[in-house]
């Protein structure tokens, strides 16, 4: 087992110093760079934007060196000083602009996370008890209606319905008097009055997935030898469930820890955007887009790196779980 | 898209263990799809999930003839029209006619909204009918026609039955000629990271070891890339020139390439357990070649699972198409597909003042969930355990 | 100059009477207004009175209403990081020459008055004596000359940071004197006569940002000691970095929270940092409403930082935008704009579009590489018969619904370089006519599926390139596709991210692009579609590379030498930059635009509607039918904006 782990954790590395290095070069892979994002933007606005600031701008940023140069200048930044670089269209350092939204991303992400825990689990075991009945189909009909909204349309749609029926401050995490304000009661109701909306459009997609394995696992389970034993001692079926399969089916979940640790980063970012939220994956999708490269680049070092560690966490819970895969 | 991907693989890890007790059915094999079948049937959800998908298949197949109009076709004097209702009956001063007609508009511009206003005229009596002449068009862009299934007997009249968008092109139209895009990209992108999956997966699985290790190295490094610019990169490499079928493959190239690692993952969990039943070695020591195993022994025996696997896989394409669409990287116009509708529709004004327009958004929910209970019912038939 | 204390009492009737003369300023003398809660800390003797704090000779500013109440926050957004244009448009144009509000002149602003000598090499500025900064401390001529000195002349500095082209002329930068406290001399080698005209546009902000006594701490020559704690504080590589970090050098940054400005409100967050950018009233604003009170009446901006458009249109909707145009108040959006008005407590402000005259501009690429379709697209009578191919008013009622008029790439009809025949020709929509000048051209022969050949007996076919934003121009485009397959020529229509448009048309590898098209009124400061004049001239890329470098050394293309007219359009051009009379500028500018009417660059479409802004009721003095130019809304008085309790 150790060697098993072991030997994963000295393939991470490899892994990773490929990841920063593909991952620079197809950041820069559309053709122009920042700059010509920013000039675009400013003719669509009618402003001009002039030469020597342009140049004063390239030099600033070492856009005129070549790929590998800059590569060099920034994972050296990152390993000897943990410097992730500045972010163009922001001037600041990447790692404030991160941490900034991450508290707002963290709070999200758990929110949500229980959210969807709080629907999938019920619904799931309902489901596997009383399969093929009108309850299961409804629950199930239910679960999956989140999943085949596409979020960006359902971020939308609340979000206008919000607004014109509740007369609700749109976008954000908060209404504008309090976006600047100390903490305070009124700005904690303010916040949860603004939460429900992402946390239901991002929960909802998730959902579907954790019925359908709770619901399989508890299949399974049920099928085992040893639940028809306890059945016929007499157990009630609810503390029969209760009691054992339910748990055993829960196993299963802990590896799922290899895709919630990027995803909290990651987020959903479509929806994010939509409803602009202070959180990390605005911030993502928009230095993607406007090829913001340092930002882009660190960015998706990070979501590797907790790729890479969620899915070695996994692999490990696996072994354990099952250890067939590991040889 | 990537939690899509990425619980995939989730779900096959947690049920990799199945595949031991599947030996009993196996016995059975020339019952299998019997069994199967007879297993399918019970999930009442899911026979009406396969209904609807056949049904979703059908209007795509003959889009051109199902559409009252083309799906291009703009009209100035109605941009924005709303929906008008269907009335079968209508009365003629002393009773009521079977005579299935619309009710035309009366159309003025507000300049100062910039928008047209439409009163329902219940004067215009518009008939509509069933197999009527209409626009001539070519079905599969071969057999010229110029029938359509239903329509105003007047082609000349307006009929919009789900509304008209910003050009006055005929939404419902527009939603069943983007059921062929959008349907078929699933198709297509599911087929190839099908073929890269069980490829690959079976490979990682079948040797494990090292070439396991890289393997399973490259879908993380796969899965770690962030699309987005891949994507811009590669829309900026495709030649002006090509026909929008020349880039709407790419996409779904795309789309596949980001695929295929959730299904190889699952895969390759099956070949690992598949691996220590006795049939595998007594196949080797038959003399069979490698590759003959895997393709020949090992993919039949859970052929099932694949197929309800690749129905559950064709609804997260269809929802990466939106996606991108959305973000601007996908399918664009002309191409009409229910991911450039939803795009055209994604902003306040169409929410607020043209509701109508978020219809391709029922479209896509309804194909999505009924692929989804479609496939989850293959995967109940297909697994071992039976009630 | 202060006024004796005994006139004081005679200050009221003074003041109506400089103000029929419309000649006001120092005869306030205690008159004057201020804010209540700046009046709270002087009481409290926080601050100054407010006669001590407005300098000798404040400027006195019209109401386009009336005159407003103190208070109330001025709500308006900003999407993602890089929009700080609408920041300086809205809280960043104060300056030392500006446009007047209605019209494209310069009138004098922070400076009290200028002139400018004959052969335009000498500007002078004069300063008003007792304005002070932000925190207080005097603003003089010596803040001017540190900005030139030491920033922008600095030899560090200017390795970053190269002069702007407006303060140079045929490479020599200009010299800056200070024969006094409070005057300021430009000086030229050679005569420079755009250049007060770039000066009052938003890029002339540079001189009036750097306020000495605080940037000295930053500079090395200044602080030669303490420079590295300063490095450290704010963890930049060296003292350019942080000189730029702290003024910030873009069109519009705001600045470093602690920096004094002479703006009427002052930032105290910087954009980016948080999700609100919050600007506060400067107490020692230099401006005055025509009663002697002083500006700003709005005690605050606060910009709301959010990520999608979309959210800035529900806020608007949702009556959380006191007023703005930008972002929201298009054509697609008029419709629900409009209906929510009542709800939203808000209504519309007419604007009278004066930069844009054209909609869509379909620009041909005329330095094709490929000489096939550069012959083609070279060849005017090719271009006049696709011009005349377009269904104009189709476009018009689809679109527009029936708003707006066929036009060319012409001076709009505010501008006094306005000619109907220029802007009308070739617009009517006459598919014979189309014909007979595509036949003309020498394209009569077609294919079996009925399109024209080229020189070379091949189709003719080309692409044109458009954002994947515009939905309106993508829409128009499909419309003027099906006009040209009529007449016989095939074209592509390909949407793209607006950055790969650029990129590519900037390296001239476009067959045809389409943009919106500037210089409506501002036409001798933006020629770009009347001669290759910048890279904007998206027709012909290499020519104007041509006009800004011969060798094209730093440009994404290689230059080429035009023909003799284009050329000649180039020689009127200098000639303009040479000439210090206004009236002989002009005449020379007719001359160009006629030749540009006579070339027929571009294919333009239409001319849109009227443009709107969204100003809640409560809002006032913004004029109506005010003209849309680059400035918009800062030349239009920001500091004179109210918000009235109802």
């Amino acid at each position: 087992m150790l060697r098993f782990i072991g030997r994963r954790i000295l393939q991470v590395i490899p892994t990773l110093i490929i990841i920063s290095i593909v991952s620079f070069v197809i950041i820069q892979l559309p053709p122009g760079d920042y700059l010509d994002t920013l000039a675009a933007t400013m003719a669509e606005q009618g402003d001009t934007i002039d030469r020597e600031l342009m140049a004063a701008l390239e030099k600033r940023y070492g856009l005129g060196d070549p790929v590998y140069v800059q590569y060099w200048k920034w994972i050296t930044g990152i390993v000897t000083r943990g410097d992730f670089g500045m972010s163009f269209e922001w001037g600041r350092p990447v790692s404030q602009l991160i941490w900034d939204r991450f508290w707002f991303t963290l709070i999200i992400s758990i929110s949500t996370l229980l959210f969807i825990w709080a629907v999938a689990l019920p619904i799931g075991v309902y489901s596997a008890v009383r399969k093929y009945s009108i309850g299961d189909y409804i629950a199930t009909l239910f679960g999956f209606i989140g999943l085949a909204i596409p979020n960006f349309l359902m971020a939308l749609v609340l979000m206008y319905w919000s607004f014109k029926y509740f007369g609700q401050s749109v976008g954000g995490l908060f209404s504008p008097e309090y976006v600047s304000a100390e903490w305070s009661w009124g700005k904690f109701v303010d916040l949860l009055g603004h939460l429900w909306i992402p946390v239901i459009i991002i929960g909802t997609a998730g959902t579907a997935e954790l019925i359908r394995v709770m619901r399989a696992n508890l299949l399974d389970e049920l099928s085992k030898p040893y639940v028809e034993t306890a059945r016929s001692k007499g157990l009630t079926e609810r503390r029969l469930l209760i009691k054992y399969p339910v748990r055993v089916a829960l196993n299963p979940f802990v590896s799922t820890l290899g895709w919630i640790l990027p995803a909290i980063i990651s987020a959903d970012a479509v929806t994010s955007v939509v409803l602009s939220l202070p959180t990390t994956g605005p911030l993502l999708l928009r230095s993607l887009l406007a090829q913001d490269m340092y930002l882009a680049g660190s960015f998706i070092m990070l979501v590797s790196v907790l790729t890479v560690i969620g899915t070695l966490i996994s692999d490990i819970m696996l072994a354990w779980l099952d250890p067939r895969i590991r040889y | 898209m990537s939690d899509q991907t990425m619980t995939h693989e989730m779900t096959g890890s947690g049920r990799s263990e199945d595949a031991a007790t599947d030996s009993p059915q196996r016995r059975q094999a020339a019952g299998q799809w019997q069994l199967i079948w007879w297993r399918f049937r019970k999930h009442k959800l899911a026979v009406v999930g396969g209904i609807v998908v056949g049904m979703i298949y059908f209007v795509a197949l003959f889009a051109e003839f199902l559409a009252p109009w083309l799906p291009n076709e703009h009209a100035t004097r109605y941009t924005y029209a709303p929906p008008q209702s269907v009335n079968f009956f209508l009365s003629d001063g002393d009773g009521w006619t079977f005579r299935p007609h619309v009710n035309g508009f009366k159309v003025e511009i507000d300049k100062v909204a910039l928008r047209r206003n439409f009163v329902v005229d219940e004067e215009q009596v518009i008939p509509i009918g069933l197999f009527v002449k209409g626009k001539p068009y070519e079905l599969w862009g071969l057999i010229p026609m110029e029938r359509h299934l239903f329509g105003p007997l007047d082609p000349e009249e307006p009929m919009y039955i789900l509304g008209a968008d910003r050009l006055g092109r005929d939404v419902l139209t527009r939603i069943i000629y983007g059921t062929r895009i959008s349907m078929s990209i699933g198709l297509v992108g599911v087929f190839l990271s099908l073929t890269l999956g069980i490829l690959l997966g079976g490979i990682s699985g079948y040797y494990g070891g090292f070439i396991d290790d890289i393997i399973q190295r490259t879908i993380e490094f796969l899965r770690a890339i962030p699309t987005i610019p891949l994507w811009m990169g590669l829309a900026a490499a495709i030649p002006l020139t090509w026909p929008p079928l020349g880039v709407y493959f790419t996409v779904t190239a795309i789309l596949s390439l980001i695929g295929w690692t959730g299904l190889a993952r699952e895969v390759r969990g099956r070949f690992f357990a598949l691996k220590t039943e006795e049939f595998i070695p007594a196949a080797r020591l038959d003399g069979n070649s490698e590759l003959r195993i895997i393709v020949r022994h090992m993919v039949p025996s859970f052929a099932s699972h694949i197929i309800a696997t690749m129905t559950l896989a064709i609804p997260s394409m269809i929802l990466a198409e939106t996606a991108l669409s959305f973000l601007g990287i996908g399918l664009r116009p002309p191409v009409v597909s229910w991911g450039v509708l939803l795009q055209e529709a994604q902003n306040v004004r169409s929410v607020a003042t043209a509701p109508w327009l978020l219809w391709p958004g029922a479209a896509v929910v309804v194909a999505v969930l009924a692929l989804n209970f479609l496939g989850d019912g293959l995967r109940d038939a297909a697994d071992p355990y039976t009630s | 100059m202060r006024l004796p204390k005994h006139l004081a009492s005679a200050g009221a009737m003074t003041a109506a009477i400089a103000l029929s003369l419309g000649f006001a300023g120092a005869a306030y003398a205690e008159g004057y207004g201020e804010a209540p809660d700046l009046a709270e800390k002087v009481a409290a003797g926080e601050l100054p009175p407010v006669e001590e704090r407005l300098p000798n000779n404040p400027l006195v500013v019209p109401v386009a209403e009336s005159i407003g109440e103190y208070g109330g926050t001025w709500s308006t957004a900003l999407v993602g990081g890089n929009d700080d244009s609408w920041l300086n448009r809205t809280i960043g144009y104060d300056k030392l020459v500006r446009y007047a509000p209605n019209k494209m002149e310069v009138v004098p602003d922070m400076a009290e008055s200028y002139e400018v000598n004959d052969d335009a090499t000498e500007y002078t500025f004069h300063l008003r004596e007792g304005m002070k900064w932000s925190d207080g401390e005097p603003f003089t001529a010596a803040d001017i000359l540190f900005w030139w000195e030491d920033i922008a002349t600095n030899e560090d500095y200017q390795k970053i940071n190269a002069i702007r082209g407006m303060y140079q002329i045929e490479g020599d930068a200009m010299t800056v004197t200070a024969p006094d406290d409070y005057t300021v001399k430009f000086t030229f080698a050679s005569p420079n006569a755009l250049f007060l005209m770039d000066f009052a546009d938003r890029n002339g902000f540079e001189p009036t940002r750097y306020p000495r006594h605080y940037l000295e701490q930053f500079h090395p020559k200044y602080n030669p000691d303490g420079i590295q704690a300063k490095l450290d504080e704010y963890g930049q590589p060296d003292w350019v970095a942080l000189m730029d970090f702290i003024v910030t050098r873009d069109p519009a940054g705001t600045g470093d929270p602690g920096m004094p400005v002479l703006t009427a409100w002052d930032t105290t967050t910087r954009y980016g940092e948080a999700q609100q950018v919050i600007a506060e009233r400067n107490p020692y604003y230099y401006k005055v409403d025509p009663e002697g009170n002083q500006l700003p009446y709005i005690d605050r901006v606060v910009f709301d930082v959010v990520e999608d458009r979309e959210i800035v249109l529900l806020k608007a909707l949702n009556g959380e935008i006191s007023f703005m145009d930008r972002h929201i108040a298009n054509t697609l959006n008029q419709a629900v704009l409009y209906e929510n008005r009542e709800a939203g407590d808000y209504d519309f402000v007419n604007v009278v579009a004066g930069q844009k005259m054209n909609e869509m501009l379909i620009s041909l690429n005329l330095n094709h590489t490929d000489p096939v379709k550069r012959e083609i697209f070279n060849n005017k009578d090719f271009r006049i018969g696709l011009s005349y191919a377009i269904d104009r008013q189709e476009l018009i009622d689809l679109i527009y619904f029936g708003q707006g008029e066929p036009y060319q790439a012409a001076p709009s009809r505010e501008s006094e370089f306005f000619d109907e025949d220029m802007a009308k020709q070739y617009t009517e929509y006459d598919v014979d006519k189309a014909n007979e000048y595509l036949d003309k051209a020498g394209y009569a022969e077609k294919d079996d599926e009925g399109f024209r050949l080229g020189p070379d007996g091949k189709r003719i076919s080309f692409v044109i390139e458009v954002r994947n934003t515009e939905l309106g121009d993508i829409d128009m485009l499909e419309l003027i596709r099906k006009n040209w397959a009529d007449v016989g020529i095939e074209m592509l229509v390909r949407t793209e991210d607006r950055s790969l448009l650029y990129s590519r048309k900037a390296a001239g590898q476009h067959d045809a692009v389409v943009w919106g098209g500037d210089g409506g009124v501002n036409v001798i400061t933006d020629p770009r579609y009347y001669f290759p004049y910048s890279d904007e001239s998206n027709y012909a890329e290499a020519w104007a590379a041509w006009y800004v470098s011969k060798t094209g050394e730093g440009l994404p293309i290689t230059p080429e030498e035009p023909p003799a007219t284009v050329k000649k359009q180039m020689e009127l051009y200098d000639e303009i930059r040479k000439t210090g009379n206004a009236e002989k500028r002009s005449e020379l500018m007719k001359e160009i635009v006629a030749i540009a009417k006579d070339q027929f660059y571009t294919i333009g479409t239409l001319n849109a509607p009227g443009l709107y802004a969204v100003k809640k009721n409560n809002f006032h003095n913004v004029p109506d039918g005010a003209l849309h130019i680059n400035q918009f809304p800062g030349h239009l008085n920001p500091p004179t904006f109210f918000i009235s309790e109802e």
